[in-house]
Order: structure tokens, then sequence, then C-alpha cells
């Protein structure tokens, strides 16, 4: 059955397990997915557990200083060889009947090899294919297929926005991670992230609150940045139709900034944003450091599953676990060489707008699951995606621009949906 | 730090009991003025987290944040608190510690919220740092962390702070 249609997608792709199973297979298993950052596995023997689109999998620098994902399976038994989030190790050793394996997934031994006819020659299974950009780390769980650059497109922008923000020219993981947890379907907080209409209804009552407390503006940098950040949601439809989208093949698109005053702004001129400008100005020069300051976007979103925030330093990788449930990770990311304020920066704007007690999240995430409810309705089928069609702006590369009210970015996620899905 | 005697641990438990009590009736402005104006609010995620200025946190907020956050709820405009969350926050095992001009309470925490066609419940010890005021008490920071702060499968969201 033929699921999207022109300007509409059938309900049974957010609700049918069937249809989740076959993303699996289909998306999950074709496209480059996030793994993780080259800061987090700069020595031989670190690694960090993951989850790969269907597939728990180790990140892990080799001896060689090269980089492996494997499968989380003991090829003996299956345990899970890794139970640890992250580690240094010389080998990996499954805590069954320990057997051993070399970093990159060379099976190296096991006890009582003399009570088998023929030693067992499998070792952790590889994930056929990992590449980097720019100290990201993407994983294929298939064989064949476009290379990582060709695959992250117009996106690839995002990436390399964010590692030029870096004075020192390198990122640093750092400040843990946050798992959000929803009973919805994965897509729908990758539409959601680039529906910008949604702001000054769904998040009305951060606005309210932040407009009932103008002191707050005026206090300390916690409440501040709230402030700011909760009013910046409450503007005006005409201004968020203003906002530009810009989507790409491969269902990829980000959306302009919004954010236009105070801590959060693209550009200060506080001392601390001074030292910054500074700072990046002696390493990419003047030219160069104005450009790179000069990209004002919010979220990128690299489809199916990574929402890229180039200017707070802030990953967020979806997990689809079932149809209607799905974990968001959000990793935080230092700017080597920057003042030590953009950390506090990154971890409030994490903890303001993507923790689970978020007070903007939060109802997003809520509004998932009562989509979620709701399209078990049987009472329409189709969902209409045709909101600001008429406003798409093709670009000759192919690209598409539009108006920050259209539903431009969820049409072509589906058109890269569709693609995907085809046998 | 020294022991408070029993009437002082009497005076802060029910001053404990108190705060819990507003948060569960959903008295926000009450609650709020409980804390001191430079008083930070902290739920960490991570186990035995040292700082919140160098990893995240699930509430990390000063008065004036938790100020906007309670007139939110207060508002049920939220998606997130429609219909509201009803809560109880118990708490046992009660020590209170005397140190200069300030106190310490500590608390094992059961928070038990029932929303829509759900209850769940968080275990997790609570600690306040406390300043007598005039016969009463204000809070100078209160952090609270979960046993479960962490769990890899993430949480759901949170609306009435622990």
């Amino acid at each position: 059955m033929e699921l999207v249609r022109e300007g509409a997608v059938h309900r049974a792709a957010y609700i049918d397990p069937a249809v989740f199973a076959l993303e699996q297979e289909r998306i999950f298993r074709r496209a480059w997915l996030y793994v993780g950052h080259e800061s987090e596995v700069r020595a031989p023997g670190d690694f960090v557990r993951r989850r790969l689109g269907p597939e728990e999998v180790i990140l892990v620098r080799t001896e060689t200083g090269a980089l492996a994902v494997l499968h989380n399976r003991c090829a003996h038994r299956g345990a899970l060889v890794a139970s640890e989030a992250s580690g240094r190790v010389r080998q990996l050793r499954c805590p069954y009947h320990a057997w051993t394996y070399r970093l990159d997934g060379a099976l190296l031994g096991m006890p009582l090899p003399e009570d088998y006819a023929e030693a067992p020659a499998q070792g952790l299974a590889r994930v056929p294919r990992v590449d980097s950009y720019r100290g990201f780390i993407f994983a294929s769980h298939a064989a064949e297929g476009p290379g990582l650059a060709a695959f992250l497109g117009g996106l690839a922008s995002a990436l390399d926005n964010m590692a030029d923000r870096a004075p020192a020219g390198t990122l640093t993981r750092f400040g843990g991670s946050l798992q959000l947890e929803y009973r919805g379907n994965w897509k729908m907080f990758m539409e959601n992230a680039v529906d910008l209409v949604h702001p000054g209804f769904v998040h009305r009552s951060s606005v309210e609150a932040a407009r009932a407390h103008p002191e707050a503006l005026g206090a300390d940098g916690l409440a501040q940045q709230g402030a700011q950040m909760f009013l910046a949601n409450g503007m005006p439809a005409r201004e968020w139709r203003e906002v530009p989208l810009h989507a790409f093949a491969g269902g990829h698109v980000y959306m302009g900034g919004f954010y236009r005053a105070g801590v959060i702004a693209p550009q200060r001129e506080d001392p601390a944003f001074r030292e910054y400008r500074e700072a990046l100005v002696g390493r990419h020069g003047e030219e160069k450091a104005a450009a790179v300051l000069a990209v004002d976007r919010f979220n990128n979103l690299v489809w199916p599953n990574l929402s890229v925030n180039a200017r707070f330093g802030a990953l967020r990788v979806v997990k689809p676990l079932a149809a209607d449930r799905t974990v968001v990770e959000v990793h935080c990311f230092r700017f080597d060489g920057a003042p030590p304020e953009w950390e506090a920066l990154t971890l409030q704007f994490v903890n303001l707008a993507a923790s689970p007690a978020s007070l903007v999240a939060s109802d997003d995430l809520e509004i998932f699951e009562r989509c979620q409810r709701g399209l078990e309705s049987a009472a329409q089928d189709w969902i209409d995606i045709r909101r600001g069609a008429g406003t798409d702006r093709p670009e000759p590369d192919g690209s598409v621009r539009g108006a920050g009210s259209s539903e431009l970015a969820i049409r072509q996620q589906f058109e890269a949906w569709r693609r995907y899905m085809a046998p | 730090m020294i022991a408070a005697s029993l009437e002082r641990w009497h005076e802060v438990q029910q001053f404990l009991f108190r705060e819990a009590r507003l948060l569960d009736e959903r008295r926000f402005a009450q609650w709020l003025a409980l804390f001191d104006p430079d008083a930070e609010y902290w739920v960490p995620y991570a186990w035995q987290q040292q700082s919140p200025k160098d990893h995240v946190s699930l509430y990390y907020e000063t008065v004036k944040l938790l100020g906007m956050r309670v007139d939110r709820l207060a508002r049920e405009l939220s998606p997130l608190d429609t219909p509201p969350a009803r809560v109880n926050h118990y708490l046992s095992n009660v020590t209170v510690e005397e140190g200069e001009g300030e106190l310490v309470a500590r608390a094992y925490l059961l928070f038990v919220e029932y929303r829509r066609a759900e209850q769940r419940w968080f275990a997790g010890r609570s600690t306040w740092r406390l300043r007598p005021a005039a016969g009463d008490f204000r809070i100078a920071a209160k952090r609270v962390d979960l046993l479960n702060a962490d769990q890899e499968s993430g949480h759901l969201r949170f609306a009435v702070p622990f």
C-alpha cells in the first residue's frame, strides 16, 4: 500500500508496527547514522556503547588508531560484551564464558579451546561501514551505498559550522548525555523540530510565564537565558513565517535562527563574546570568522535521526524503539579554545530545551503522545501536509527553500522516506 | 556540623513536611517563597554528580528561573500539565546537622505521581541547606538525587518539581 501521496501521508506510517519494522530494515539499516564523536574515542581501547538503528553496538578505537563499530553481541552465547556506557580497555571480554576479542572484533581466545573439534573463528560482527566527517562519526549497516559526504549533502554545512566555531579547531564531547523518552513515533520529533507554527501554541505556557517575569531578563545567567529562550518562542506567526527553511535531498533540512536578543543572540557585544570572536579570528582570519559567526540556524536535521544545533554545541540523536516509543539522546560539545562561558551556555541550553524536565521540550513530547493516540482513530486515514506548498522555491542544486510557516520540511522528509522504503 | 537537638530536628522536619505539602497541593507561589533569593534547586542527572556546571542536569535552576517554571504550571496552559499531575512527596529517614548559621537536612524521598492513566514513582535522596529565619527556615539550596536519574531508557517528562 502506498503510504505517501501528494500532500498527504497515511496514519499507518506512524502507528503500524509492520511499517516500523520495515523502516528499521529499509531506513535504519541503509542510511548513515551518527554513532559518536572522535573526542569520545581518542586513544586505542576507548569505547562507547551506542544504539545504531535497531542494533546495540560498540564504537571503539582499535590498536591501529582506526575506528570500528562492533555489534555488542558475544559471538558465543550472545551476551552483551560491553555493559558500561564507555571506558578504555585493552581487549573486549565477554563476562559469560570469557571469550576475548581484539579491539577490531577479531576473536582472540576462549577457555578450553581444545574442547572444540574445530576452533571457532567468528569474532564480534562488524558494522560494515564507518566514516567520520569533521570529527563526527557515522556508520551504516549497509555494505554498499553512497559515501558519507554524499549522504550528508547539503547538511554537511551544519557539521562544518559547528566544528568551525571551535577556536582551537576541535570539539570535545563533555557533560554526559540526557535521554528523554516519549511514547510516540520517531518521525514526530524530526518533523516538529522544523515545524515553526507550533511554538506559539504548544509553548504558550512558558512564553506567558516569561512575559509575566520581565525581571528575569535582568537576573542571574540561568534565568536570563531561560527567559530569552522562552520569549523567543512567542514570536508572532508572521515573524515565524520569515524564518527560512531549506530542505535537501535525503530529507535533510535546516531552519534559520530565531534567537535575537541577549546571551542567546548570534552576535553579541559583551566582553566574553569579543574574546571569543578574537580567538576565532586568530584561527580563521577576519573574513572566515565573520562568515562562521554569520551562520544563524537553529535545528539542522540530518535525516533520519540527527538534529544538530551548531551554535549551542548540541546534538540530539533520535532512537526509534517501537512505532510508539522513542528515546532522544542529547550530547553536548565544548568549543575548544572558547571562553568558559560557552560551556555554560551549552549546558543551560540543553537543560532548558532538551531535558525531560524542560519547560519547552516536555510540551512537545506530550503533544507527540496525543498525536500517537489520535492517529489510532480510523475515522480519517490521511494526514494533510500541504501547508505552505505554494511558497516552495526550488534551487538549481535541487534543494528547496520555503517559508518558516511551511510544511516543506515534512514533505521533504516523507519524500526521502518514500525513496528509502521502496523495495 | 553536629547532629541537631531533638527539638531542632522536629522543627526542621515540620518545615520539610510543609514544603512537601505546598508542592503536593500546587501552592507554588508559597513553595517558592520558602527559598532565599540566591538559592539553587538542583536535580543532578548523573549519580554522585559533583557539579551542575560541567555536566547536564535534570533541573538546575535559580529562584528566578524556578519562578517561571511554577508560574507556567499555575497557568494550566501547558499540554504537559493538562490534566495536572497529582503528586505526593513522602519523606523519611530525616537527619539534621547544625553548622555556622546553616543547617543541612537530609531525607529519603518517595515521589509518587498520578496523571491520566498512569501512576509512576521515583525514589531519591533530598538534601537541603537551610537558614534559620525568624523562627522559621529559608531554603538556601535543595538537591534531589534520584536513584534512577541517569537510567538508560531515558525519562518521560517531568512537571511538578521533586
